[in-house]
């Protein structure tokens, strides 16, 4: 498996999970689902900690049973799969933004619409993720 | 997307070059081995710049390396 496949797989289950666990708490935690800015910035800043330190650590343990692939700069095969994944993640991003939008016309306010766009970010990142690891598969 | 109507011998060259390796292939043109073996199976089609320095490394013209497999 490509350096960059396993580092791939190693974000979308770092995101994936972390910020699963933030959104469960933050709908068990909140009042009728909708929890008040401050909870969701103690959680959101703890989220973002745990996912910096799963992705360096895992990376640094990738890199460290791969010394060769993992020092070798990209070539033109893994410039092309991200630029696709990066593409088609832009516009899955593009759609769930305006999405999030519209919640602030819902009375959800700022904290709906601030825990939307982080939605969107996170599952345009798993997008992101899942069409690298597709890219390397199919070829 | 379907796989690349290109074709390639890069298998038997590396045989008849004394059984080259992917990996040193790959290190000849500068790409990592998965995408040496992935042009192999036909996965991946490469840049014409790489198309040309594996032709090279197998002193091959292009079409010595690659065959176009559409209509």
């Amino acid at each position: 498996m490509p350096f960059r496949e396993k580092i791939a797989w190693l974000s979308l289950m770092a995101i994936a999970v972390t910020s699963g666990g933030y959104f469960i708490l933050l709908l068990r935690a909140g009042n009728g689902g909708v929890p008040p800015v401050q909870v969701n910035l103690g959680l959101l800043v703890a989220t973002v900690i745990v996912i910096t330190l799963v992705t360096m650590i895992g990376a640094i343990a990738i890199a460290l049973m791969n010394p060769k692939d993992a020092n070798a700069g990209a070539d033109e095969r893994d410039r092309s799969v991200a630029r696709r994944a990066a593409a088609g993640a832009y516009h899955v991003l593009l759609v769930l933004v305006m999405l999030a939008a519209v919640t602030a016309h819902l009375g959800l306010g700022l904290g709906g619409l601030l825990n939307g766009i982080l939605a969107a970010i996170v599952i345009a990142e798993l997008v992101r993720c899942g069409l690298e690891i597709h890219g390397y598969r199919r070829g | 997307m379907a796989r690349p109507p290109i074709s390639n011998s890069i298998r038997t060259l590396r045989f008849l070059a004394g059984e080259m390796t992917q990996a040193e292939l790959a290190e000849r043109i500068g790409v990592t081995r998965q995408t040496i073996a992935a042009i192999e199976q036909g996965k991946y089609a490469p840049s014409l710049e790489a198309a040309f320095r594996i032709a090279r490394v197998f002193g091959k013209p292009l079409e010595g390396v690659f065959v176009w497999q559409g209509d």
